[in-house]
């Protein structure tokens, strides 16, 4: 069964189609990643999945329901949350806070104006914490937390929206070998025991290699493969836009 | 499953403001059958101000969302009180629940227009709807005695004398503070503390931004209105200057020097600010803006989270410190470091 579904997506800016009819499906439980050279459309196309940026044509379905060019916090409502290739924390609450804020957002919790409701929020950001390995953090004012926590908190807070389908943009990005490594069993261990779907865009292919169920390539904004890693790997179209440069470098 | 006990920390900050509200409220009691009347006048207007500030604040340092057309709130709720009484004759207990009230639908329709813009021109167009509210009061002298403001017996006897007066404003502001003090810490306080952290962010978890900012703003424009009603229960009359941006303007530069990032910033903010404008235009009334002006610019370059955030960096033990733990109680930021 298909999670989400894709059809046909185009994004102009003025003349250039920074994403040129994208059509292509993320079955549940799975892991989806889309993988292409830098500007070949990814973030574009995540922006619009999302709900960041409008399509000049084209339709997202999620579950089956057209959601094409909802806002991001109805798409968040829906099912489908995001966590940021740049780290977009915030900056001056505690970890706690943040986790927090994020959980009574899917509970509707946020218009309340009774302290005593911050505790059912609490509770859970707490075993949320303690999941994801932040837990000794949760009293840390974000900001000053490590760059490959901030990335952990990043996914945590899209997590606490408890997501049927979670888009990472480049979460390994700027991360060290031994925080990546953090990161890919963080993501494998969702899809798992929260029964989450994962979008991921990324760069580094050890990383989209050893996890991913199923890929995407993209190059100017088209899609040029679409299958199971292995068959990916030995696409000659993939060999010779993205995969064989890298060897020549 | 990690068992969490609240650290001595957590149990500071929960108590730290209502316990600072009700020592404050009671040394205010006690020296109120010893001070001389000036003494009793100056603190309902701090109290009245102090209200205004703290409401205004919870836009400014919690929302991030600087409002220079707060006046507008304020003054209706004064008016609220000078108005129902000349012309309708109605009884100040029923106008001073209409006041809140009315501010907050004001703000409801206010907040609804300068919401959809962002920062720069949220502040020019809260200003610009001050300014508008200062003119109609102004020139539609029918209802509103225009420039001469509405004077008289508006208050009920009971409180119009001084310290009755007091007491009176007293307890409605510590109860409208604990009331605002519970929103702070509620899952809408945290909330509207993301929003001023990262407004992209808190969208992306599910939150509907337009519809907290303008929940915010009419909470503030509610208790904004109380805060007006109790300045005419200090000063027994209403009068357009209440509602233009100076008016607008007072409260925003009350929570700078008090500390915008501390629930009770703002209230210390008022008492400076009162004192100063009191007692040094009582020296000379030239200086005043002057001494303003130097005053904020040295807060800005050299103490830009108020008075309280001086005492917070202070830590360590004696007198500063312990004061610096108590006041740790109500911070809502804490810059790094």
């Amino acid at each position: 069964m298909n999670v989400l579904t894709v059809d046909g997506l185009v994004k102009a800016f003025g003349g250039f189609r920074a994403v040129d009819g994208v059509s292509f499906e993320v079955e549940q439980g799975s892991i989806h990643a889309v993988i292409g050279p830098n500007g070949a459309g990814k973030t574009t196309l995540f922006n619009l999945i999302t709900g960041h940026l409008r399509p000049t044509s084209g339709t997202v379905l999620l579950q089956g329901k057209d959601v094409t060019s909802r806002p991001p916090n109805v798409m968040s409502r829906r099912g489908l949350t995001r966590a940021f290739q740049v780290t977009n924390i915030f900056p001056n609450l505690t970890v706690l806070e943040s986790v927090e804020c994020a959980i009574d957002a899917r509970k509707r919790m946020s218009g309340s104006l009774l302290p005593w409701r911050r505790r059912e929020g609490r509770e859970e950001a707490l075993e949320l914490l303690d999941a994801v390995g932040l837990s000794e953090m949760a009293e840390t004012i974000a900001s000053t937390l490590s760059h490959g926590d901030q990335r952990t908190l990043e996914v945590t807070l899209a997590l606490a929206t408890r997501p049927q389908i979670l888009l990472l943009d480049e979460p390994t990005a700027g991360m060290s070998p031994w925080e990546t490594e953090r990161m890919i069993k963080l993501v494998r261990e969702l899809t798992r025991s929260r029964d989450v779907t994962v979008l991921f865009c990324e760069h580094d292919m050890d990383t989209v290699f050893s996890i991913s169920d199923r890929l995407t390539v993209m190059h100017r904004g088209r899609v040029i493969a679409d299958g199971p890693p292995e068959q990916v790997r030995a696409d000659e179209q993939v060999i010779s836009v993205y995969l064989g440069r890298k060897e020549h470098a | 499953m990690t068992v969490h006990k609240p650290s001595a920390r957590r149990v500071g900050e929960f108590w730290g403001v209502p316990v600072t509200l009700a020592l404050g409220a009671a040394l205010i009691f006690a020296i109120s059958f010893v001070v001389p009347t000036t003494w009793l006048f100056f603190l309902q207007k701090v109290l009245a101000l102090g209200l205004f500030a703290v409401a205004t604040n919870l836009l400014v340092g919690y929302g991030g969302m600087v409002s220079f057309g707060q006046a507008v709130f304020y003054g209706l709720g004064a008016y609220m009180i000078a108005l129902g009484w000349q012309h309708y004759g109605a009884p100040f207990w029923l106008l001073l629940m209409l006041a809140p009230l009315l501010g907050a639908l004001a703000a409801l329709v206010i907040g609804a227009l300068a919401l959809r813009t962002r920062e720069f021109y949220f502040a020019l167009l809260t200003l610009a709807f001050s300014q508008l509210f200062y003119t109609i009061a102004n020139k539609w002298y029918d209802f509103t005695n225009g420039a001469n403001g509405v004077f008289g017996p508006m208050i009920p006897g009971a409180i119009a004398m001084p310290r009755p007066g007091l007491w009176f404003i007293l307890a409605v502001t510590m109860l409208a503070l604990l009331a605002l003090w519970a929103i702070t810490i509620s899952p809408f306080g945290l909330t509207l503390r993301a929003i001023r952290e990262n407004q992209q962010r808190v969208e992306a978890v599910g939150v509907n931004l337009y519809r907290h900012k303008l929940y915010a703003f009419v909470l503030s424009g509610a208790f904004c209105a109380l805060a007006g009603a109790l300045f005419v229960v200090h000063d027994q009359s209403a009068y357009p200057e209440l509602l233009d941006w100076m008016q607008s303007g007072e409260p925003v530069l009350m929570a700078l020097i008090g500390g915008l990032y501390h629930f009770l910033g703002p209230l210390v903010g008022a008492f400076i600010f009162v004192f100063a404008h009191d007692y040094l235009v009582a020296a000379s009334s030239d200086t005043w803006q002057l001494i303003l002006g130097l005053a904020l610019v040295l807060i800005v370059l050299f103490a830009p989270n108020g008075v309280l955030g001086l005492w917070r960096q202070g830590g360590g033990g004696g007198l500063k410190g312990l004061l610096g733990r108590v006041f740790q109680g109500g911070t809502h930021e804490r810059p790094d470091g």
